[in-house]
């Protein structure tokens, strides 16, 4: 009779104890599962923005201490090769190609093509915040940064994880630390904040508009602004895009070029 | 000897004219030195103007540097370790030594950048080697770690900046990452040297090397030596001293460089008309030579009859000659330092004399020329104005020796 | 007085030998004085000559705000015209109509580089009108093969040694990128049509021509240009001029847009070389007077000689003032045949190294590029300068004949004929 009551109790110890596992494994697993990493995130966006292979067809604004110039171009660009050629009145037939480290230029007056190296590189692309190395960049940035996701904010309306990368040491990086706000929903950047080593902030660059495309989310409007100089920004706008085109390998040629 | 003595009894009798040609050649021999003086003071104060302000007398360098030093690199650099310091302090060569960083940099005030030269220095070393502490015109140097910068008041007034304001520089660091050092004009140069004027811009080393992630490193030691005549051969010599401290060192003396230098340029003409004065003295002697003889005739003819040998004619006139170029040339050298003394320690005032604006351009006169001391000058023009009198007497003297006793008597 | 100069002339070709002497020496002098002359003057000139062809004008006209950036070649600060309407065109017309301008010639600076495939050659391109260059500058006499650019076509005159570094030669053609005023990169290929060999390190190493509308065009600048330079009939008229063009720049209502500069203001090297003249102005003065010493020494000790002489004809009546003339006159006339041939080999000798020139490019190994000074001298040859030479050794020599002459004049005729020296 007694052990009949104390089995009874053991029992409904047991219930309890696992019932109480369970809702805490439940509850356990489930922040796991709600906790996203830095690393995830900048994945999932990379998934968005970093790209494989794609045709843009964009337009820049270049604003410099005042004075306001736009460049318009297309882009063909696959793994580490790139291939550019401008469109707009002044600038028409001047091309660019990157394949791997190296940079070729091609102006329509000119009978050759021109090669850029050393401290040519560093220099903003046509006269914009974007310098050659800027664009000539195409090596993930988790490679070169190490990241920390900070907390969670809001830009435009809209909630964004705030994640901070520094760079990893020995890298050969333009900005030292980079403060990113990437969109929860889309997992695009939103605003990214270009700090020097010294933690002055250098430049910022906002992005104004997103469309989506087959799935995947890109930035078409975006703004970098130079925080060292007045009324200097350049506004990249994509006008049309088209991701993983058929590429002919030969694009990527000097012969292509001319 | 006889000669001698008669050559010695000749000049003193004919007082007023040994003391005439002797003035001519006193006169040239003036001339040629103040002129000589000049032209080195000019030269030296357009070389002093690199040294005291850019490179010293010598730098030390790692031999890898020196090949790409126009791109200011920041590799191949200097460590500094306290076994190569105590190797400087104790070398006999070096009076004084201060280290120096430069680096590239974009000078930016908010509104525009200018490329520029970023020179890190220690505010307690820099005053060993380089004079730039005396030319701040307004404010002063910075002391170590302090965040100030000083630059030249032309690059300032570029730029739009004043004593006081802060400025910001763009760099890249060893890693090629953008850094920027934020600094407040400590004080503002105006040096005799328009380059650094322009271009450069000073801040304490150690900022320097902080913001450019370098751990004690340097590109550049100056060197600053006593002696600067033979600057090549003490260049080589201390980089032979260095040479167990294994860094690949390399000496570079300043002439080195490929130094600015007006008057350098124009001394190829300087030398030439330093060659007409000496050919103007010349001709005054030889002159001079030869009309004595000919005043003399009956004295000679009456030599000759005497018994003195041809040969001994001419001796006695050749000492003669070289008696009034000893005394000429003594003469002059006396005026020379005199006049040289003055405008050493006094200098040349030509700013006052025209109305000059000097300021662009590695003019290194700023109100006056100075003159220099140049004790080789000395010895050259009178050894010359003597070797020009001796030659030039002897024609006359053997056309003169060579004359019919007879005829020379009667001659008139 | 007739008789006094045909007894000075008796008595001159008289003692040949003494009075051969006597004129060497001032032959010697003479030439010396008219070489210094010439080789300072040559130094001079061509130092002002070059500065004003290469650098300033007489008189410059610049944006104000491109006195600043001129360093960083800004293509941000043109001069355009005077307006809208009055466009540059205007501007040239207007500019040569002004009193006293001869020439208007305008540059266009810029950056470029090429590349040689291992490095980038960084130098300095100059969009001209190459009518006026020529006629303004030596540049005709120092194209050393080839030919200068024609207008509005696609080429170019380099330095000899920057073709050098290029690795080019006249008759190639090279691919030149450069900055233009929208910040684009662009580039072009022209052709190299001339070669400029001119001792200066400016032309010679960093600088490259090409016809101003095509780097107007090029460079997205039309109807614009960095700097215009004056050539004005009086270059002492310079600063009246410059004046003159301010107020017309006022009048247009560009006052504070345009500056024009006179080239005494611009400060840079020429101010040093007014120094230099006057220090060579001295110099100068002290090697006449040295020759001066020279010849009188001379005459002194020819009067010594002919001490007794000066006694007979004392003796025989001669007044003191005719043979203080006799003498004045021989000084005279030995000073003029001297002068003369003096002046005329000396002129030989001018003439000659100002075609040859004297070399000094040995000695200008370390100057640098921005220094516009040729390496190679020519000694100025004018016929003002023997002119000058001569009649200063004919002065010179007569007043100092005086000096011996009234010491001859003065000699008691006893004294001097017992005076046996």
């Amino acid at each position: 009779m007694n052990t009949n009551k104390l089995t009874k109790i053991d029992f409904n110890m047991k219930l309890i104890t696992s019932f109480l596992i369970m809702i805490f494994c439940l509850i356990f697993f489930s922040q796991n599962m709600m906790a996203i990493t830095a690393e995830e995130i900048i994945n999932k966006r990379d998934e968005n923005e970093y790209i494989e292979s794609a045709r843009i067809e964009a337009k820049m604004i270049i604003t410099n201490s005042g004075r306001e110039m736009t460049k318009e171009m297309v882009s063909i660009s696959k793994g580490e090769d790139a291939f550019v050629e401008f469109t707009n009145s002044r600038d028409r037939g001047t091309k660019y190609l990157k394949k791997g480290d190296n940079l070729w230029m091609f102006f329509p007056d000119a009978e050759d093509v021109v090669k850029i190296s050393g401290h040519m590189m560093n220099q903003g692309m046509m006269g914009s915040d974007f310098s050659y190395q800027d664009i000539m960049e195409s090596t993930k940035m988790t490679e070169l940064y190490n990241f920390e996701l900070i907390g969670e904010g809001e830009y435009n309306n809209r909630t964004c994880y705030i994640l901070e990368a520094t760079a990893v040491e020995g890298k050969e990086v333009s900005y030292y630390r980079r403060k990113i706000w990437i969109d929860k929903e889309r997992f695009i950047a939103l605003k990214e904040e270009l700090y020097a080593q010294s933690g002055r902030l250098l430049k910022v660059s906002e992005v104004k508009e997103v469309d989506e495309f087959e799935g995947r989310y890109y930035p078409v409007i975006s703004i970098m602004e130079n925080k060292l100089r007045e009324n200097t920004s350049t506004e990249f706008i994509v006008e049309k895009i088209e991701f993983n085109p058929e590429i002919d390998e030969s694009i990527f040629t000097l012969e292509n070029l001319q | 000897m006889f000669l001698l003595k008669l050559a010695f009894k000749n000049l003193t009798r004919h007082r007023k004219r040994t003391l005439i040609t002797a003035s001519i050649i006193a006169a040239a021999v003036v001339i040629f030195l103040a002129f000589d003086s000049i032209l080195l003071g000019l030269n030296e104060a357009s070389y002093k103007n690199i040294i005291n302000y850019s490179t010293s007398e010598m730098q030390v360098v790692k031999n890898e540097y020196w090949e790409n030093k126009d791109n200011l690199p920041l590799n191949n650099l200097i460590e500094e370790d306290q076994e190569f310091m105590n190797k400087l302090s104790s070398n006999s060569i070096i009076e004084g030594y201060s280290r120096k960083l430069i680096f590239q940099a974009r000078l930016n005030n908010g509104i525009d950048e200018l490329p520029i030269k970023a020179v890190g220095v220690r505010g307690d070393e820099i005053n060993r080697t380089l004079d730039l502490k005396s030319k701040i015109i307004e404010g002063e140097f910075f002391l170590n770690g302090e965040k100030h910068a000083v630059l030249g008041k032309e690059l300032a007034d570029l730029m739009n900046l004043e004593y006081g304001d802060y400025l910001t520089l763009l760099v890249r660091t060893k890693e090629d990452t953008f850094n920027t050092i934020e600094l407040e004009i400590g004080g503002l140069l105006k040096t005799p040297n328009p380059e650094v004027n322009k271009n450069n811009l000073y801040l304490p080393l150690n900022i320097a090397q902080d913001s450019l992630n370098l751990n004690n490193e340097f590109s550049h030691l100056l060197i600053k030596t006593k002696n600067n005549i033979e600057i090549d051969r003490i260049a080589a010599k201390l980089e032979n001293d260095l040479k167990n401290i294994n860094q690949n060192l390399k000496v570079v003396p300043w002439n080195d460089l490929t130094a600015v230098s007006v008057m350098t340029a124009k001394q190829g003409a300087n030398r030439m008309i330093l060659g007409i004065i000496l050919l103007l003295a010349a001709i005054g002697i030889i002159n001079t030579v030869i009309l004595a003889a000919l005043e003399r005739m009956e004295e000679i003819g009456m030599m000759k009859a005497m018994g003195m040998k041809r040969s001994e004619i001419i001796i006695s006139f050749v000492l003669e000659s070289t008696g009034l170029a000893i005394i000429g040339g003594i003469l002059g050298c006396v005026f020379g330092a005199a006049v040289i003394f003055f405008m050493h320690n006094y200098g040349i005032d030509f700013a006052a004399l025209y109305d000059i604006n000097i300021n662009e351009f590695g003019i290194p006169i700023v109100d006056k020329i100075y003159g220099a001391w140049k004790i080789t000058s000395f010895f050259f023009v009178f050894i010359f104005s003597v070797i020009v009198s001796m030659i030039s007497s002897i024609f006359p003297a053997y056309w003169a020796a060579n004359k019919n006793p007879v005829d020379a008597i009667h001659h008139r | 007085m007739g008789y006094l100069v045909k007894l000075a002339f008796k008595n001159i070709f008289r003692h040949k030998l003494r009075t051969i002497v006597s004129i060497s020496a001032i032959i010697v002098a003479i030439i010396v004085v008219v070489f210094a002359r010439g080789l300072i003057n040559g130094m001079i000139n061509s130092t002002y000559s070059d500065y004003f062809h290469y650098q300033s004008g007489h008189v410059r006209v610049i944006n104000k705000e491109y006195e600043q950036k001129e360093r960083l070649l800004s293509l941000n600060h043109t001069v355009s015209g005077f307006s809208e309407e009055e466009g540059l065109d205007t501007m040239f017309e207007e500019f040569n109509n002004i009193e006293g301008v001869e020439r208007v010639i305008p540059r266009l600076k810029f950056g470029a580089i090429v590349s040689t495939g291992d490095e980038l050659v960084e130098m300095m391109g100059w969009g001209v009108d190459s009518q006026k260059e020529l006629d303004f500058t030596n540049l005709g006499e120092n194209i050393a093969e080839g030919r200068m650019v024609e207008k509005g076509k696609m080429e170019v005159v380099m330095g000899d040694s920057l073709l050098q570094d290029l690795n080019k030669e006249v008759g190639d053609k090279v691919t030149i990128v450069y900055n233009t005023a929208f910040s684009s990169l662009k580039g072009a290929t022209f052709k190299i049509v001339g070669k400029v060999d001119s001792n200066l390190k400016l032309l010679d190493e960093k600088l490259f021509y090409l016809p101003l509308s095509v780097a107007q065009r090029q460079l997205y600048l039309d109807g614009q240009t960095t700097e215009i330079l004056f050539e004005l009939k009086d270059r002492n008229m310079a600063g009246e001029t410059s004046n003159k063009i301010n107020a017309l720049l006022s009048n247009k209502g560009v006052a504070d847009k345009y500056e024009a500069i006179n080239w005494r203001e611009g400060g840079g090297i020429i101010s040093f070389f007014d120094l230099a003249k006057n220090i060579y102005n001295v110099i100068y003065i002290f090697i006449v007077g040295l020759a001066s010493f020279v010849v009188i020494n001379t005459l002194i000790m020819i009067v010594k000689e002919r001490t007794q002489e000066i006694g007979m004809m004392s003796s025989l009546g001669l007044k003191k003032s005719s043979i203080l003339k006799l003498f004045i006159f021989e000084g005279t006339v030995m000073g003029i045949i001297g002068s003369f041939i003096g002046a005329v080999f000396g002129g030989i000798i001018t003439k000659v190294l100002s075609t040859v020139g004297l070399d000094f490019t040995q000695a200008f190994e370390g100057m640098g590029e921005e220094i516009i000074m040729s390496t190679i001298i020519y000694p100025e040859h004018s016929i003002s300068n023997l002119i000058f030479a001569f009649f200063l050794g004919v002065i010179i020599v007569s007043l100092a004949s005086i000096i011996p002459a009234r010491r001859a004049a003065n000699l008691e005729p006893t004294d001097a004929l017992r005076d046996i020296e």
